[in-house]
């Protein structure tokens, strides 16, 4: 699996959202993605990627494309 | 009706009544504390991270406590709620919740999290940026039926005034919590959205399964 399906399924088990759906567009607030989802996505994105991301982190990731380049910072190319 | 109430901005001396009014906010009637459910911890477990939480005065949320206004009456505190500006700095309400709890929780703690969120996330209403929000109106039980519930609530909506431009006043509650609902009914809100879950596992998080998201428009306070 490469790290694109990797954050793929992270969304997809956190948020809940069909692969299908998981896209740059996708941000905050949509499609069921609250503080708690939040909390849980950036749960499912530590256990998959084996990082931990900082406050800093957590508050910029909002939406799929912020992720990805969040994610660079920690040498997960995309 | 008591009309001599005195209200300020809550500080530090004000956190333990804060921190009351957030709790049976969030137990709604019942005697249920979702954020305990979800996260699974215990009610003075919840204290203790709420208490260190609002030490810290972060805005743009609802555990902004300089953003809850306090009623009092005869030197008591009886009544407060509180309010930010959604996404005033241009980051949602809900991310600046979830990244202090992500600070204070510890990273142990917000795993557990994600095998309780399927359900929860079927309740989710999500607040229009640059309006006023107003959370965790509370009145104390022998003062209640006085109307301090709606001078506080006018209150707060009339500070915010002086310092935000904002045309709507927005809230998320329990339908269900029939007294809260029922006020904001009568001070003018009306039911913009309902997210309801029928899977009764809702109800291991929830005291209720359905939200509603309430709005009062500029016409609505204007004159308050």
């Amino acid at each position: 699996m490469n790290n694109l399906d990797k954050l793929k399924k992270a969304f997809n088990e956190a948020l809940e959202i069909p692969l299908e759906k998981i896209n740059d567009e996708l941000s905050y607030g949509t499609e069921n993605w609250d503080s708690v989802a939040h909390l849980a996505l950036v749960a499912s994105i530590e256990i998959e990627f084996d990082i931990m991301l900082t406050s800093n982190d957590v508050i910029d990731m909002s939406s799929f494309k912020k992720a990805k380049e969040i994610l660079e910072k920690y040498d997960i190319h995309f | 009706m008591i009309d001599n109430l005195i209200f300020r901005k809550a500080n530090d001396d004000d956190i333990e009544f804060v921190i009351e009014a957030i709790i049976e906010s969030e137990k709604s009637g019942s005697d249920m504390v979702s954020s305990c459910k979800i996260f699974n911890f215990t009610e003075n477990e919840f204290k203790n991270i709420l208490k260190e939480i609002l030490l810290q005065d972060i805005p743009n949320y609802d555990y902004y406590l300089s953003g809850f206004l306090i009623a009092e009456f005869n030197g008591e505190k009886i009544g407060t709620v509180g309010s930010w500006l959604e996404a005033a700095d241009g980051t949602a309400s809900g991310m600046v919740k979830a990244t202090v709890l992500f600070q204070y929780l510890g990273a142990a703690k917000f795993k557990e999290i994600n095998k309780n969120t399927k359900v929860i996330k079927g309740l989710t209403l999500n607040r229009e940026p640059g309006n006023l929000q107003l959370e965790h109106g509370y009145t104390k039980e022998k003062f209640r039926r006085q109307g301090i519930f709606t001078n506080v609530i006018k209150r707060n909506i009339k500070e915010n005034l002086q310092h935000h431009n904002f045309s709507k006043v927005q809230g998320i509650l329990f339908n269900e919590n029939y007294k809260s609902f029922k006020a904001h009914l009568k001070l003018g809100y009306n039911v913009i959205e309902e997210k309801k879950v029928e899977d009764p596992e809702i109800l291991k998080y929830f005291p209720y399964n359905s939200k509603v998201l309430m709005e009062l428009s500029e016409e609505n306070f204007q004159n308050f």
